[in-house]
Order: structure tokens, then sequence, then C-alpha cells
């Protein structure tokens, strides 16, 4: 008899755990294995949090947030990527994960059906799933990774109830052009259902990013997610917002209030200051970013091994379609033959297996010594 | 000079050892025309050296160096101009700069000892007909140099293997 309940035995352990332990005790290898920037947070930022932490800013703040951080998200918002939402549209999170949470829990009814396109970050099925909702993939990897509208029309059904995107993408680094994204917007408004869109990595698109939320019919059938973690490279201080309707964020809140209380407060000041000084470290960011995925999806196509640069992100998904190895067995024996990690595909969904994801946020000579690594280990099969 | 030539400028600045193909693949232009433009930046003098960045307390036979402050009475006809020349040809000045403020020119200038220093600013320095004060300050420790901490504890805290 288990005293744990069904739903959290109804989550599939991860196929891969111990790979990944594998990884984690491993020393010496050079891993492109992180879900993280090699930046350190801004200086200007963490001397931010400092001085709070100083003058004892340390209670909590409102569920909802500090109300001069939702002003500066909006503005930021405005300014950056022409979306339009007030301070009341908007709730701060721990982190997207926390704001992904509140929002499957605030929509999904037993038996509802989510769109997810994938290969996709790994938190949104088990998420769907917590809420007994059912999980409709998309593989997109015979259209290069873009959402075909038409395929995701033929998925819908009466109960569907969201579509999840998530572009720039993680793990493909691919976005999708805004007429198409149009016409998604179009069909969710033909079907009435809601478009959840998590662009953590939209602050690093490396040319002109659109996002659906530019949208204005669709704006009350629209969840949008973004936080500080990639972009300002906060991670570890677990921030982040979802902006939606008033009454939806009041319908979030009341499950935030209970289970999370309010953000850090500490780094809720620390994203004041983010929005406010921070504008000038993200473009040398990004463009390091995008020099070195050029080099390495360069470097892999020069191999042999397919991959499509992507258009932001801090993700490489290289092609080992063509191997004799699931992309399991490729991950495991690149490790012990190259001393090189990556994350295998087949974790990120449908259309991830016959693939690898490498973190180009790496420093370039270790990237460069990865994908040399990776040569000559393909070079010997 | 064309964008291509700030970021190749921007790339070697990081890392001036960056091959050609390095730093094409980076930029997505073919490596002969990284080394046409580097050539081309190094004869217009944009470009005027590959060098690298010492921390100086970690080698054996570290260099002193110190900020020397000068004022100065241009000249009638060159200004600051010959002087200068004058003064920065001395190897021992290690960069030289017209500066605003209370004296006019600021001066890293480098020894094997603080004597050699002393020696330098007393004898060569001090005794041109312009100078007309000098100031020394000995450096004791550097921080950061060239946008470069000196100190490396930058130990990399991030998980190995995060989906
Ligand atoms: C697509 C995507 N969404 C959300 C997250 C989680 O972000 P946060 O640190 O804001 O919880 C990640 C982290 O890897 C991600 O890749």
């Amino acid at each position: 008899m288990t005293l744990l309940s069904h739903r959290v035995n109804h989550i599939q352990p991860s196929g891969i755990r111990v790979f990944f332990d594998l990884v984690m005790s491993s020393t010496g290898i050079i891993s492109l294995g992180v879900g993280e920037p090699d930046f350190s947070t801004p200086w200007s930022i963490r001397s931010e949090a400092i001085y709070r932490l100083d003058k004892g800013y340390t209670t909590y703040t409102s569920n909802v947030g500090l109300m001069e951080l939702r002003d500066a998200i909006c503005s930021h918002l405005a300014t950056k990527f022409s979306i339009n939402y007030t301070p009341k549209e908007v709730l701060i999170t721990n982190g997207v994960s926390e704001g992904l949470d509140i929002v499957f829990r605030s929509f999904i009814n037993p038996g509802d059906e989510v769109i997810l396109p994938e290969p996709a970050y790994v938190c949104y099925r088990p998420l769907i799933e917590l809420c007994d909702g059912a999980v409709v993939s998309l593989d997109t990897s015979s259209t290069n990774f873009i959402p075909d509208p038409d395929a995701i029309e033929a998925l819908i059904t009466p109960k569907t109830k969201a579509i999840v995107l998530c572009y720039p993408n993680n793990p493909t680094g691919q976005s999708i052009p805004f007429d198409v994204l149009q016409r998604v917007a179009k069909l969710a408004l033909r079907h009435g259902c809601l478009i959840i869109t998590d662009e953590i990595y939209a602050d690093l698109a490396f040319g002109d990013f659109t996002s659906i939320a530019t949208i204005p019919d669709l704006k009350s059938q629209l969840i949008y997610l973004n936080g500080f973690s990639k972009a300002y490279s906060m991670t570890g201080w677990r921030i982040g917002y979802v902006c939606a309707p008033s009454e939806y964020i009041e319908s979030m809140n009341k499950i935030h209030q209970y289970s999370a209380l309010c953000a850090p407060t500490i780094s809720q000041y620390a994203a004041i200051e983010a929005c406010k000084s921070s504008k000038d470290d993200i473009p040398k960011m990004v463009k390091s970013y995008e020099e070195r995925a050029r080099y390495f999806s360069t470097f892999m196509n020069g191999i042999g091994l397919e991959t499509i640069m992507p258009s932001g992100g801090l993700y490489c998904f290289t092609s080992i379609n063509h191997l004799p190895f699931d992309s399991l067995t490729f991950a495991e024996q690149l490790l012990n033959n190259a001393k090189v990690a990556v994350v295998p595909g087949n974790v990120f969904g449908c259309g991830g297996e016959g693939y690898f994801r490498s973190c180009i946020a790496t420093d370039f000579n270790d990237l460069k010594k990865a994908a040399l690594g990776i040569q000559q280990f393909v070079d010997s099969l | 000079m064309t964008q291509s030539d700030q970021n190749i400028i921007d790339l070697l600045q990081k890392n001036a050892r960056f091959s050609n193909e390095d730093i094409a693949a980076q930029l997505g232009i073919e490596a002969i025309e990284v080394d046409t433009r580097i050539q081309s930046m190094l004869d217009a003098g944009i470009i005027r050296q590959f060098t690298t960045i010492i921390n100086e307390t970690k080698v054996d036979s570290p260099t002193t160096k110190a900020l020397v402050e000068l004022s100065i009475r241009p000249e009638r006809n060159t200004g600051y101009d010959a002087i200068a020349h004058r003064i920065c040809s001395y190897p021992e000045v290690e960069s030289h700069h017209l500066v605003s403020g209370t004296y006019d020119f600021l001066l890293v200038v480098c020894g094997k000892t603080h004597k050699d220093i002393a020696h330098f600013v007393f004898d060569k320095l001090a005794t041109i007909e312009n100078v007309t004060s000098t100031t020394t300050h000995f450096i004791f420790k550097s921080y950061k140099e060239h946008g470069v901490l000196m100190d490396d504890h930058n130990e990399s805290t991030r998980l190995a293997i995060m989906p």
C-alpha cells in the first residue's frame, strides 16, 4: 500500500534519471547539458539586492507582488515588445515555473485537453497531468520545429482548453513567424480556447521578435508568461510573472496566495533594478549567445549533424537521426567516449528522439573543445 | 569601418587568440574575409597591437607600476602634443593621457622596482623644461584591468545538466 497520492504516482519518473545522475557525478567533463546562462547576474542588480538586504527589506510583499515591479514590467513589455498590460494584469511568481503551475491549475478541469507542440520544455506535460488534463502532442520535427496552424486545428476537439506555445523554444531555439502566430491566434479565437505563451527566452531573441501577445483581439484568451531567469541571468532568484486579464489574475492569485504567498522580496527589488538599469547588459549577452550559437550550429552542420541556427535562447538542437543510436544511447556514449555531456532529445517529448540539445551559453574554448569531441566521437563510428 | 569590422574587434578584444575560423563561424562570414578585414584594420592603424593581460601578482618577477600626474606648461605652437611625444617615447611609459582636472598628463609608468620608477620620474620626467610638477602614486594592487577582474573566483555553480 502506498501513502502517496494517485496524482503523484501518475507522474512518469524521468526515464533518464540514471543518465542525469551519471552526469552530475562525473568530473573532468565539459557539460553542454546546462540550462542557464553563463553570465552572472549583472552587478547593478546584485548590488540593489545587497542594499535591500542591508536595509532590512525582508518581509512579505503583497501576494500579487510589489506595485513598483508590476509597473516596471508593464513599461518593459510595452517598450521592448509593444505588449500592453496594466499592473492589475500582472502577477509576480516564483519563476515562470510557479506561474505555469498556477495557470494550469486555474484553467484545467479533469479531462480537458491541452495542445502542446513538442519538442518542448519538460514541465508542461507533468503540470498539465497533475490537473488531470490530457496532453495532446503535436510533433513539430517535420516542420522545422514550427507548429503548422492547420495541424493544430486538426487536433482541436470540444474538450480543447488551451494551446501552449514556448517560443523562442527550449530545446529547438526556433521561433514562430508572426504571420503564423496570427493564424494560430485566429484559430484560438474561432474555437474559444486559451493560448498560454511562455516567452522566457523572448529577451534573448537574436533578431526581431514579435509576440503573439501583440494581437489585441486575443487578449481575453491569452496568458503570457515571462521572467528574469534567462534574460537577466537570474535563475537562482526565482522570479517571474504571469500577465492576463485582471479577473484571471485574481483567480490565479487565489492559488498563489496559499501555495506561495509571494515571490521572494529581495528578488522583487532586484527585478525592479533589472527592468530599470540593465537595458545595456542584455544586448551584449544576446550578441554573445548568438555568436556562440552560430559557431556551434555551423560546426555541427560542417560535420554532417544537421542543426538549424536558433533564432534565440541558449540552445542548439542537433539531429543524429542518421546515426545508429537513440538519443539516450548517443548521450551516454558521448559522455563515456568524449567526456561531453548533452541532453538527449527524447526528454523533450514527441519529435525529440533523434536529437540532442547543447547549451551554447558555455565558455567559447569549452564549446570548441566539446564540438571537437563530438566530431571525434562521430568520426569514430 | 563596417559593422562587421566592429564585430571582429569586439571578439578580438574578448580574446585575441580567436582564430580567423573561430571568428568567421561566430559571425557567419568567411575566414578569408576575417583575415582581410583584420589586415586592413592593422594597416589603417585601427588595431594597434594584440596583447595579453597579466595578473602581475601571479608572475615570478612582477612589474612595479605607478600612476604619475604631470602638470605641464604647454608650448606656444605645438601645445601639449610635442611635449607628450617626448614623454611617451620612453619605454617606461606604459600609457599616457591628456586629462581634464588639476593636472594635465596622467601616465602609467613601469619599472622593475620602486627605485627604478623614482629615478625615472626624477631624472627623466621632472627635468623636462615644460614639466612644472609631478605627483607619483605607486600601485599596490590592481583589481581590474582592461575590463578584466584580476581575482578569479568565478567557479561555476551551474547544474551540469538541466532540461
Ligand atoms: C521554456 C522554459 N520555461 C520556464 C522555465 C523555468 O523558468 P523559471 O526559472 O522562471 O522558473 C525554463 C527553464 O529552463 C524554460 O526553459
